[in-house]
């Protein structure tokens, strides 16, 4: 045995370590994998070894050979051995290949929950910091959940090296198990005051995540934050700090005013150029959230804008970059500081750099406005030209295309202008945006309409010069262009000025080297083109020429109907066809033309992306209904909730769509109508007005530029958009002109015209007027489009989850599980441990209690508010008076326990609950005479088996003050009094406050109760001094305490298979109730059920429910609640037939009522 | 040999901790002859790099430096540290694309690239420093400050410098498990854990001595045995021919 163990130790000695290993595969570059093949082999044989030693070697090999891209998750169980050595160098090795290879997905992660909760309490800081490390980066929602309670406790070790790891860890505990949030905050909160920077900056780092993908809830901080601003030197945590509050800015303007001095002192005084940049980030983020054009932020913006050409100036090419960056920022709200600049920032086109090329041209996309449109296109155009690499210049040509089209064509005044820029961009070889191109051309053609003549003519010359397109330019998708060029001569042939010329065009043998659906476009317009001429033809007379034209088609098309392209060779043979049959009636004389132009009659009108989206399902079109139903032949597996609950007479009518009879037949039809009428792609017989453009502009609106299209147009290719920028200015200076005589003439008769431009001093932006209108048309939406700006949220965004309030107290159920061991159930349903935890932990809960106490404030202010409007206070004493006499009435009735259906709650935190409207709080009327209104709210509490606490607000309502006050309850056999020590049963227990006129407050006593199981009455007194100017005089008011056994429970979420099994488990006995001539809707009532009776729902299934809650002394209580037509069934089972048939009898009182 | 340090950062005002040293005496050992020489012979041992396939698009991030890259001139991985799962195929997608980006850019431009389209979404920027041979990469998103990240690099290569006394990338290829234990120290889970140098080289001594205490006796034939390992008599004169005199003369026999 001991000769083995030598043995080995010697072998160990010759295995291959690391560094052989690295080693090795660069001795063996020429057979590299065959080498690592091997080596793995032997890797394989040495993770079967007993030696830990030997097996961490293998394992610190396999990470390397992770890192070259070998899979190692065959090994994951070795590495977990490794993870699990008790010596550090071994767990480190095993840790770090557990943080390069496992993910949520590796089977085996859920064996290591044990071993880390041991490394993370080891002795050894280093252990434990070597475990959060390794957790950081392979933790999953079930680690997560059972080792939150665990790092939290880390979270106030006593070294700062854990604290800081333990701290930074909780960020990716949050992520995967957001319910962690809420408990771990306030601790979280602790450590940014932390001693150790370390500490401190980590806190900083993980709440400035947190609160940058949720800012609102973190908005009460910013007090904490402007604290650690001021005082901290560490520039990363200053850093993060001012990133964060350029993420609060926007949600809360004051903060924004407040930050702007310290942030400009910061801006002044600091000499690092990363707090430097990311200061001036904030400020603009500042600005842009406060209204701009505040006339005392001007300065901050001018020192920003200062301070970032100094960046942009710098040698630095990282500053520059950023400068450009953050100037694109300013961009955006004050685009006049930043226009100024317009020199350095074309300069920066020149750069080497292409980064900041592409930077540069970012900030030119925000700069143009109508004036410098055409001289910053123009700039770029020359760019264009210069530009060596294709990317560069493909880059350019999107820029400039995404410049002038940017807000529906806002900066264009000339539209020639831009589609000879387009013309232009089409010389460009090699570009890939060739589409691009091709859509601008189609979308201005189409949007503007006084422009369709100038297109055409453009165009048709593009598809005259198309052989030269075509010959070279196969590969390099500029040939889209003469996609849009065909379209646009088809569709506006009735612009070309020599229709023939174009269709000849068309129809060049050449075209047919062109790709398939520009070829298919070109046979589908040559037919408009065609119709067109025909047209002209007969209506000139000239028969023959009509005949000529058809002539030219029959012989041209079979080139297309011979084409490999399906698409081209079905719509060439078929216009093939068409055009025969047209020239037989032609030879009969017959005149044509006014048919084969109806072919292509209408207009096409432009429809957003979006809109199909938009269009609202129609009422009665349950788009998942199945059209139809699949052959059903699981008529067992059918929606009965849980077939514990023995009678399961009702059964409710299943909706089968197949059987739909006439009626439904009809409604679907309807349906049907109206969706046509809704869809825009439903070609109707005529369109609707209100979908129709508005008039065209007249003639006379446009021709500003005089271009003399008699001439014949210039071959394009050469550049020719230069002359518009001239004309421009000369239509501009002729505008304002005219506009200034205008102006004199109108002087007298109108100062505020309806006219776009009316009258400004100076002339701005908005004073040019474009030469063409864009049609821009809201209707491109269809009518009953429904308003939407959710189209962008992404469902599966992990930051979702952790938007939570953080400002709400911690209710029970929301303690973090404390786990002992793992069983299998626990996946399932995290919640069923809470119970046990909630005892363990109490730290939360003082916290908790605090919370509470706030809220009530808060609530008797508002109270005090109400009664300092006299408007009000009529009203309100009417509607006192009002509940007063109900109040009475059914007192009379009913125990007072069942008044809790009209007064008000803390809203249960139940699904249900939440979405119903229901009354504030759950405190009722206790008793009240002219001096005092007592109201009491009993709640169980979970801490003591036996115990439920009662809150009773005593609202003085006289004029005098109340001191004195006594309360005396007298006790029964089940429930007494918890009283101060000393002190006897016949005592009285002081109200530990007096109260002023008008004011209420609250005091809470708590009882304990036997048993639970029957509700309870108890009697009692408070006896009070109320004294006024007059004098004091000694009072009392007699009330009666109700314990209703609905105050014993306390809401307990429960998951559906916990559920389940605790109603299989038989222990529990059954009873059951029916109320009928309730109308309340199923939804209400669930929340009414949760509310009063602190249920929570379990599952719903249409008109069906399990709800559950648990008494204080933890019984179950289960119950299934069915709604009829008019009743209620509820079915309870419960570990207590007392107790629950109570329940059922106080449950039955509250839905009486509904 | 010559550290890796030989390129100096431009100056700028560090985030925290000493201030640096620009080209200390030993920076400039490293003689531009030895980098000729080195590129020489690593060209040999690069395989040409391929456009791998379109990279599916990464899961929705969950880190704020999403990882951490360092390779050589030639595209060489010397450390991976993803801070999100990707599949190992992915990885060295990922590290070729990056690779391809980074080395096409010439010396004096920013060290900034939006090419983070590999791993998940426009929000991301990679951010990197070229040290002699080496370039060390992070993919951040937009949470980190950029400068702030540039300064981490250079915080990380001063570490790297004195935990290796002198580091050149061979130290990184033959110890990357101590690089990773390095860098755990300063980043953790993708967020930065700690800036300040004198604290994680203190932090990294004391794990090492720990390791040291464990070994104890039973440590020492293995190293040994290393030590005569890394003796490779015959190639040594080789080496020496080349005249790269340097401390590193054991691990040279390895370079061939």
């Amino acid at each position: 045995m001991a000769l083995k163990m030598v043995k080995g130790s010697i072998d160990r000695m010759f295995d291959k370590n690391l560094q052989d290993l690295v080693r090795g595969i660069r001795n063996h570059k020429e057979d590299e994998a065959k080498y690592i093949s091997q080596c793995i082999d032997e890797i394989k044989q040495e993770l079967k070894q007993d030696n830990i030693a030997v097996k961490a070697n293998a394992v610190c090999k396999l990470t390397y050979l992770q890192m070259l891209g070998y899979d190692i998750s065959w090994a994951a169980f070795n590495i977990i051995e490794v993870m699990s050595a008790s010596k550090f160098t071994f767990k480190r090795i095993g840790y770090l290949a557990a943080s390069q290879s496992f993910h949520e997905g590796t089977d085996v992660i859920m064996l290591t929950t044990n071993q880390i909760r041991k490394d993370l309490s080891s002795p050894s800081q280093y252990d434990t910091g070597v475990a959060l490390t390794g957790l950081s980066c392979f933790v999953t929602p079930d680690l997560a959940r059972d080792l939150a309670n665990d790092i939290m406790t880390l979270m106030s070790h006593t070294k700062p090296y854990i604290r800081k790891k333990a701290v930074l860890i909780m960020y990716k505990v949050f992520l995967k198990y957001p319910e962690s949030l809420r408990p771990a905050f306030p601790r979280l909160k602790e450590k940014l005051e932390d001693p150790d920077p370390g500490v401190q900056s980590a806190a900083v780092n993980v709440i400035c995540e947190l609160a940058r993908r949720n800012p609102k809830n973190y908005l009460s901080l910013a007090p904490l934050f402007f604290k650690l601003m001021t005082s901290s030197t560490n520039n990363w945590v200053l850093i993060k700090i001012i990133k964060l509050f350029g993420a609060l800015t926007p949600l809360e303007p004051r903060l924004g005013k407040k930050l702007i001095e310290p942030l400009t002192n910061l801006i002044h005084s600091t000499s690092a150029m990363s707090l430097l940049y990311e200061c001036v980030n904030t400020v603009i983020a500042v600005l842009i959230s406060l209204s701009s054009g505040m006339p005392n932020h001007s300065a901050s913006i001018q020192l920003c804008v200062q301070k970032l050409r100094i960046l942009i100036e710098d040698s630095d090419q990282n500053l520059k970059y950023l400068g450009l960056l953050a100037m694109s920022k300013i961009l955006k709200t004050h685009p006049k500081s930043v226009q100024s600049h317009k020199d350095l920032i074309l300069q920066c086109l020149d750069d080497k750099d292409e980064s900041i090329r592409l930077r540069a041209l970012d900030l030119l996309y925000g700069m143009v406005s109508k004036k410098n449109l055409m001289e910053i296109v123009k700039k770029l155009m020359t760019h264009v030209d210069k530009a060596e690499g294709t990317t560069y210049r493909d880059e350019l040509l999107t820029k400039i295309i995404d410049i002038c089209s940017q807000s529906n064509y806002q900066y264009i005044t000339n539209f020639e202008w831009y589609i000879s820029i387009l013309v232009e961009l089409t010389r460009l070889e090699g570009t890939r945006h060739g589409h691009l191109i091709a859509a601008q051309m189609l979308d201005v053609a189409i949007r503007v309409k006084a422009i369709r003549k100038f297109a055409v003519s453009q165009m048709s010359a593009l598809l005259d010069s198309a052989h030269l397109l075509a010959s070279s330019t196969q590969r390099n998708g500029i040939c889209e262009v003469l996609y849009a060029a065909a379209w646009i001569c088809g569709e506006f042939s009735e612009h070309l000025q020599e229709p023939h010329h174009t269709l000849e065009a068309m129809l060049r043998p050449k075209v047919t080297t062109l790709p398939g659906h520009i070829q298919a476009v070109y046979v589908q317009n040559v037919v408009k083109l065609y119709a067109n001429i025909l047209q002209q033809k007969e209506q000139a007379g000239e028969a023959e020429g009509a005949q000529a034209v058809t002539q030219l088609m029959v012989d041209r098309l079979p080139q297309f109907v011979q084409s490999a392209d399906l698409e081209v060779q079905e719509r060439a043979s078929c216009i093939l066809q068409l055009v025969k049959h047209i020239q037989k009636l032609q030879a009969k004389d017959v005149p044509v033309a006014e048919e084969v132009s109806t072919l292509f009659a209408g207009e096409l009108n432009p429809v957003a992306p979006k809109a199909q989206k938009k269009v609202p399902v129609p009422e009665g079109l349950d788009l998942d209904a199945w059209i139809n139903e699949p052959l059903s032949d699981s008529e067992s597996e059918d929606e009965r909730p849980r077939a514990v609950f023995h009678e399961e007479e009702q059964r409710r009518p299943k909706h089968r769509p197949s059987e739909a009879d006439e009626e439904e037949l009809a409604r679907r039809r309807e349906a049907r109508k109206q969706e046509q009428a809704n869809n825009p792609f439903y070609i109707k017989s005529s369109p609707s007005p209100q979908k129709r453009y508005q008039d065209a502009p007249g003639v006379e609106h446009i021709p500003v530029v005089q271009i003399d299209l008699s001439v014949p147009l210039k071959v394009p290719g050469l550049p020719m958009s230069d002359q518009y920028v001239k004309l421009e200015e000369e239509r501009r200076h002729r505008q304002k002109l005219e506009k200034d005589k205008r102006r004199k003439k109108r002087k007298e008769k109108e100062k505020k015209g309806k006219r776009r431009h009316s009258s400004l001093p100076t002339e701005s932006d908005e004073d040019i007027a474009p030469a063409q209108q864009v049609d821009i048309v809201t209707e491109e939406m269809p009518e009953n489009a429904l308003p939407s700006d959710e189209d962008d949220k992404d469902p599966n965004d992990p930051y979702r989850a952790l938007d939570i309030d953080l400002d709400k107290p911690l209710a029970d159920s929301e303690k973090l599980p404390i786990q002992k061991h793992r069983n299998a159930e626990t996946s399932k349903s995290p919640e069923k441990d809470v119970p046990v935890v909630e005892k363990k932990s109490k730290k939360p809960k003082k916290k908790e209690k605090k919370h509470k106490e706030k809220e009530r404030d808060k609530e008797k202010k508002k109270q005090k508010e109400k009664k300092k409007s006299p408007k009000h206070k009529k009203k309100k004493h009417k509607k006192e008076k009002e509940e007063r006499t109900k109040g009475k009435k059914k007192s009379k009735k009913q125990p007072l326990g069942s008044e809790e259906a009209e007064a008000a709650g803390e809203p249960v935190q139940n699904g249900a609950a939440e979405e119903e409207p229901l009354p504030e709080s759950s405190y009722s009327l206790l008793a009240e005479n002219s001096y005092v209104k007592m109201t009491c709210d009993i709640r169980g509490s979970l801490q003591e088996d036996s115990q439920v606490t009662v809150a009773i607000v005593l609202e003085n309502r006289s004029s005098s003050i109340l001191k004195g006050m006594e309360l005396s309850v007298l006790d029964s056999l089940n429930a007494r009094m918890a009283r101060p020590q000393g002190s006897s049963v016949h005592d009285g227990v002081p109200v530990p406050f007096q109260l002023p006129p008008g004011v209420s407050n609250e005091a809470q006593y708590v009882f304990t109760i036997q048993s639970i199981v029957m509700a309870q009455k108890l009697k009692g007194t408070l006896s009070f001094i109320a004294k006024n100017d007059e004098g004091a005089t000694h009072e009392k008011l007699d009330f009666r305490l109700h314990f209703s056994c609905s105050s014993y429970l306390t809401t307990t979420p429960c998951y559906s298979d916990a559920f389940a099994k605790l109603l299989e488990s038989g222990d529990l006995s059954m009873s059951s109730v029916k109320v009928d001539g309730i109308r309340m809707s199923f939804q209400n009532l669930l929340a009414k059920i949760c509310f009063h009776h602190h249920f929570s729902v379990v599952e719903r299934v249409d008109s069906c429910a399990s709800m559950y809650s648990r008494s204080i002394q933890g019984h179950h209580v289960c119950l299934l609640v069915k709604k009829g037509e008019n009743s209620v069934s509820v079915d309870g089972k419960c570990s207590d037939s007392t107790l629950l048939s109570n329940l059922l009898e106080e449950m039955k009182a509250t839905l009486a009522k509904c | 040999m010559f550290p890796l340090s030989s390129v100096p950062a431009p100056p700028r005002p560090r985030l925290s901790g000493p201030a640096r040293r620009h080209g200390s005496a030993r920076a400039r050992t490293g003689g531009a002859g030895g980098k000729d020489r080195r590129r020489d012979y690593e060209a040999r041992l690069v395989r040409p790099p391929r456009p791998g396939p379109q990279c599916p698009p990464g899961r929705p991030g969950t880190a704020m430096i999403k990882a951490i890259l360092i390779f050589n001139n030639h595209g060489k991985p010397r450390l991976s540290k993803f801070y999100q799962p990707y599949s190992e195929d992915t990885q060295q997608q990922i590290i070729r694309e990056t690779f391809h980006l980074v080395s096409k850019r010439d010396e004096n431009v920013c060290n900034f690239l939006e090419g983070g389209l590999l791993i998940g979404g426009s929000d991301n920027k990679l951010i990197y420093r070229h040290y002699a041979t080496l370039y060390f990469v992070f993919c951040v998103d937009s949470s980190e400050s950029e400068l702030g990240i540039l300064d981490l690099i250079q915080v990380f290569v001063e570490t790297l410098d004195k935990c290796f006394e002198n580091v050149c990338e061979l130290d990184l290829i033959f110890h990357v498990d101590k690089v990773h234990n390095i860098l755990a120290e300063m980043v953790m889970g993708g967020m930065v854990l700690e800036t300040n140098m004198n604290e994680i080289v203190t932090q990294i001594d004391a794990q090492n001595k720990l390791e040291k205490s464990e070994a104890g006796l039973a440590g020492a034939p293995a190293r040994a045995v290393s030590a005569v390992k890394n003796m490779n008599l015959p190639e040594i004169p080789r080496n020496i021919n080349i005249g790269d005199i340097s401390i590193k003369v054991p691990n040279l026999p390895s370079f061939k």
